[in-house]
């Protein structure tokens, strides 16, 4: 890997956190002294990536224009790294008229058709989405893939199991992405999920199955470039789990008081920990990691600002767009 | 109409839904269908009669039995710029793919403020008759018209059959395609003959949201659809004998629902029975009977009647599944009652 | 028969799901498969007398599965299980522990389920206990093809037969990695590759690897061992190892099978033989070591490694020689009185004694 793709990887996570420490700090900002999930700038239920950026970032590293992706309920990650743009994600995000979706569909249903890329909040049902848009992709003839991200929980989901089936019996150019955090909410995977890894899972429908342990941004990179490489060539899907951690609740204002690994999460931060090898092998150096970050905050503080600016929907625009 | 045809080309309902889609599919190289058994079988109630024989497994394409994920591999497809036709075998199905079609082909147009539209078809078989009970019989297009996003098309003859069928895949929304399979002109079922009618061989359109008068009338409005306005239509002949005269009303979309029409035809007679093969609660006819009522209840010269399945599963034996349809005796019969 | 009947099983959840499935044709050794090779092995333990299995602790399904096998009506004749007390970190430390729990409750031999990897893990605390290892990894050169019965078997012999474990076991070799303050030891090879980066540890590319130091070269193995194998042959049972330069350059090159589906040319500069003891210094200044195929270690200037063959490896289990020698001691073989090949008696008379595998309790 070369220098440059490292420094990439790196600031694009960076970037990923500053937001998302952000949106937590204002999403909390006004809902005290009494804790509203409806009140503030930005209601509604908030779930945040911080932790799962390495599977965000080295996936889409290898996407190109017309490549889609489908994220779940916690998409910032892949949105950001997916190349949506940060105002108008924010915006929607905030319920602005400047919005992806003009302040309809908010953090969990973010639609942004330039980039190919929509979330779902159900569980699962992107996947047969994705595979809809790499049979679209193939019937077409260009070399694009789909990737379907959706977390480890969603692999007991019906939809998870009836979209490899269909990959693979229609040979689809589409990545399947498990970001295994190790909780459905507050269930562990070992108490839901009858194997050790939906790699074998995928073993089950002939479809090349990995698994990329400890959160490794490098080694998510590695497995996704070969696995879209391998559905650009024409060889069909392949599925990737990613160990990740969820650094944060489930949405915010999960006590988490079901959690047993909090301990020790901030010591599995992959962030500081990959600053820390690229610092040691010379990729990064100390002066850089400031500027990064503050080249981050810039860019959210401006996303942020420009969301407080915009227009707030009009009451009768809620009957507009269920119709084309 | 061409000078090569004539008014003798009849054929069944199946065979003109099977036609418009090939015609699209010959005009769009974005159209293409897929489903269960619509293939080398031609759908199951011949939805797709000869078209994989033209068009080949590409655009034909046999699904595993696998609702949620073709559904919503359809989905996928129609945004990225497709148009799919993706068959639901019966749409008593629904329930194993729901979260696709409520929550995802549905939706996805207004989530998005309007930038992503999904031009798709969903057709599926509907209704009872022939005993096949309460998991293969029902109608269910009320449930589909009640979910925001979708438009509900349910023709009751050939000609609107082709014709709302090349409207729902030129349609840039998501189309729910209900088709009735006593209305389908099937070799292997009992049939009404107004399920094989004259329909001209090139491609035309029936505008989706436009209720036809199926037969004008002045003393009585039936308000229906699909099947039932084949029973209707049975039942005003005889009734012309009786000196009633019944206007009938085949609605041919719920989603949009044509007010208007509905609204001058009960003006016109005063009278108004709603039959619909659907669960007769939360309902198609308690929606007719609540517009007229909203719009001005003093047109009717009488209660409203409804005739619908009295909310219960359709049961399996001939003598019950009957006990509960609407028959064209029950629609004489309330006919009768309004002009007594 | 050896009182000595407990037999420690190590089984890694986490094998054959790496980066190899989709750049090579890796297969998938599923949780049910590892499973179902484990509830072969337990058949095979007990078959031969063995009374107790420990087993390392899980949370993938594997010993859940088994615990309830076990409990099942198909465990007839199983040994008893029960499982190390330790936490389950999900990381290399869980077998390490387990391997130093086993040790230390005296079993009679250790049955490890994974590749290489996991029996570097396991031997770097097996001590004096043989190993019984079965290939649930993606390519493999440490443990053998063996089938989980037969593997069971011989295991459980090891255990509770002297001649068997004298006759069926040897003493492995071992490569001892140091760089900076870090101490590795590998099984079957050390890679030194050029590319600095580990990724995601499985190394299948050999386009920027500069030197191998091989425990043993033997041209039926997979991996990268098999280059050196087509130099000149080291067995696993010499005392010595191999040690090649490679160069793309070189006009020598060999076509050797690196990983599954993947066979690459290598131009090999040298290959020397490798002499127990003697440190090697790798040549390039930076890059990255892999351990067994594996990628671990980034060094530079700062951390530069050395590397040293030792003969003091682990104790393996030779499957094929366990059983010979049960063959030729009989101890699988029980002849009734009466029975034609009975050289004592032909007296047609119901057995009187235990059979010869059956330990007395």
């Amino acid at each position: 890997m070369n220098p440059m793709n490292r420094l990439e990887l790196y600031t694009e996570m960076v970037r990923i956190r500053q937001y998302e420490s952000r949106i937590l700090q204002e999403y909390h900002g006004d809902k005290a002294p009494a804790w509203d999930i409806g009140a503030g700038l930005i209601p509604g239920e908030m779930h945040l990536s911080a932790g799962q950026e390495p599977a965000a970032v080295g996936v889409c590293a290898h996407l190109k224009k017309g490549d889609a992706i489908t994220a779940p309920h916690r998409p910032h990650h892949f949105a950001l790294a997916h190349g949506v743009d940060m105002n108008a994600m924010t915006a929607e995000i905030y319920g602005r008229t400047t919005g992806l979706c003009k302040g309809k569909g908010g953090h969990m249903h973010l639609f942004d058709p330039e980039n190919h890329f929509s979330c779902s909040g159900i569980i699962a049902q992107g996947y047969p989405v994705a595979c809809g848009q790499a049979l679209a992709m193939k019937r077409r003839g260009t070399d694009n893939v789909a990737i379907a991200v959706a977390g480890e929980g969603a692999a007991n989901q019906g939809a998870f199991h009836e979209s490899l089936n269909l990959a693979a019996v229609w040979n689809l150019p589409v990545v399947f992405v498990i970001e295994d955090n190790d909780w459905a909410i507050s269930v562990p995977r070992s108490d839901s999920t009858a194997t050790t890894s939906n790699a074998d899972r995928a073993a089950g429908y002939g479809i090349p199955g990995v698994r990329v342990e400890n959160n490794d941004v490098e080694a998510v990179f590695e497995a996704a470039g070969a696995a879209v490489d391998r559905a650009r060539a024409g060889e069909g899907p392949s599925l990737i789990e990613v160990h990740t951690l969820r650094l944060w609740g489930h949405f915010e204002g999960d006590a988490q008081a079901y959690r047993t690994d909090l301990e020790t999460v901030d010591e599995r931060d992959p962030i500081p920990r990959y600053a820390q090898a690229l610092l040691a092998s010379g990729d990064l150096v100390e002066e850089q990691v400031q500027q990064i970050a503050e080249a981050a905050d810039a860019e959210v503080d401006a996303a942020i600002q420009f969301s407080l600016n915009s227009p707030i929907p009009a009451a009768e625009d809620a009957l507009l767009h269920v119709f084309a | 109409m061409t000078a090569t045809e004539t008014p003798t080309r009849r054929i069944t309902t199946a065979k003109a839904m099977a036609e418009a889609i090939g015609l699209e599919m010959r005009a769009d190289p974005d159209v293409f269908v897929m489903g269960e058994d619509v293939g080398a079988y031609g759908g199951i109630f011949g939805s797709t009669t000869d078209l994989f024989a033209e068009f080949g497994a590409d655009r034909v394409i046999d699904t595993p039995i696998s609702e949620t994920g073709f559904i919503g591999a359809g989905i996928g497809a129609a945004v990225e710029g497709l148009r799919p036709v993706v068959e639901l075998m019966f749409v008593d199905f629904y329930g194993v793919c729901m979260d696709q079609i409520s929550n995802h082909m549905a939706k996805i147009h207004y989530e998005s403020g309007g930038a992503v539209k999904v031009p798709m078809v969903l057709m599926a078989a509907t209704g009872a008759g022939y005993s096949d009970a309460a998991q293969h019989s029902q109608c269910l297009w009320g449930t589909f018209a009640h979910l925001p996003g979708m438009k509900v098309v349910v023709p009751s003859n050939p000609y609107d059959a082709k014709g709302l069928m090349a409207s729902a895949i030129r349609d840039d929304n998501p189309v729910i395609f209900l088709f009735h399979k006593g209305a389908q002109g099937l070799v292997w079922m009992e049939k009404n003959p107004r399920s094989i009618a004259h329909v001209p061989e090139e491609a035309f359109t029936v505008p989706i949201g436009e209720a036809a008068i199926a037969r004008e009338g002045s003393d009585v409005t039936i308000v229906t659809l699909s099947l039932s306005v084949q029973h209707s239509l049975d039942v005003a002949e005889e009734l012309e004998g009786e000196g009633i005269s019944v206007e009938i009303v085949d609605l041919r979309s719920l989603v949009p629902l044509d007010r208007q029409t509905v609204l001058d035809s009960v003006a016109k007679t005063g009278k108004l029975l709603v039959v619909d093969e659907d669960y007769k609660s939360f309902g198609l006819t308690g929606e007719i009977a609540a517009i007229v009522a909203e719009t001005d209840p003093t047109m009717l010269k009488k209660p409203v009647k409804r005739l619908a399945v009295p909310d219960v599963p359709i049961p399996y034996a001939r003598s019950l599944e009957y006990g509960i349809l609407p028959t064209r005796e029950r629609i004489a019969a309330a006919v009768k009652d309004l002009m007594a | 028969m050896h009182e000595s009947s407990t037999v420690g099983i190590i089984a890694n959840p986490a094998s054959a799901r790496d980066i190899r499935r989709i750049v090579a044709d890796g297969g998938s050794v599923t949780t049910h498969d590892k499973l179902s090779r484990l509830r072969r092995v337990m058949s095979g333990l007990g078959s031969v007398g063995v009374r107790r299995v420990i087993s390392m602790a899980d949370r993938g399904g594997i010993m859940a599965g088994l615990l309830r096998a076990s409990a099942g009506v198909s465990a007839k004749g199983w040994p008893t299980l029960e499982f190390v007390e330790q936490p389950v970190t999900h990381s290399p430390e869980d077998t390490t522990t387990a391997t130093r729990a086993m040790v230390e409750a005296g079993v009679g031999s250790l049955v490890v389920l994974g590749g290489d990897g996991t029996n570097r893990l396991v031997a770097s605390h097996s001590a004096e206990t043989p190993l019984v290892s079965m290939s649930t990894g993606t390519n493999n050169a440490f443990p053998r093809p063996v089938e989980a019965t037969v593997a069971g078997m011989a295991a459980g012999l090891v255990a509770t037969s002297e001649g068997c474990r004298d006759a069926g076991t040897y003493r492995a070799k071992k490569l001892e990695v140091r760089a900076g303050d870090r101490l590795e030891q590998a099984l079957v090879d050390v890679a030194i590759s050029e590319d600095g980066s580990v990724g995601s540890g499985a190394l299948w590319d050999v386009a920027d690897l500069s030197e191998l130091f091989l425990c043993f070269a033997e041209p039926g193995s997979i991996g990268l061992s098999a280059i050196g194998a087509h130099m000149q042959t080291s067995s696993r049972r010499s005392k010595t190892g191999l040690h090649l330069v490679l160069s793309p350059q070189s006009p020598t090159r060999v076509l050797a099978p690196i990983g599954p589906g993947l066979v690459s040319a290598v131009g090999v500069q040298s290959a020397s033989v490798l002499e127990a003891g003697a440190r090697q210094d790798p040549r390039s200044p930076r890059g990255v070591i892999a351990i067994d195929g594996e990628r671990m270690v980034p060094f530079g200037p700062g951390n530069r490694p050395s590397v040293t063959l030792r003969t003091n490896g682990p104790v393996v289990v030779d499957v094929e020689a366990t059983l010979h020698a049960a063959s030729s001691e009989g101890l699988l073989r029980s002849v009734a009185r009466g029975s034609p090949l009975d050289d004592n008696s032909n007296t047609r008379t119901k057995k009187q004694t235990a059979e010869p595998w059956e330990v007395s309790t």
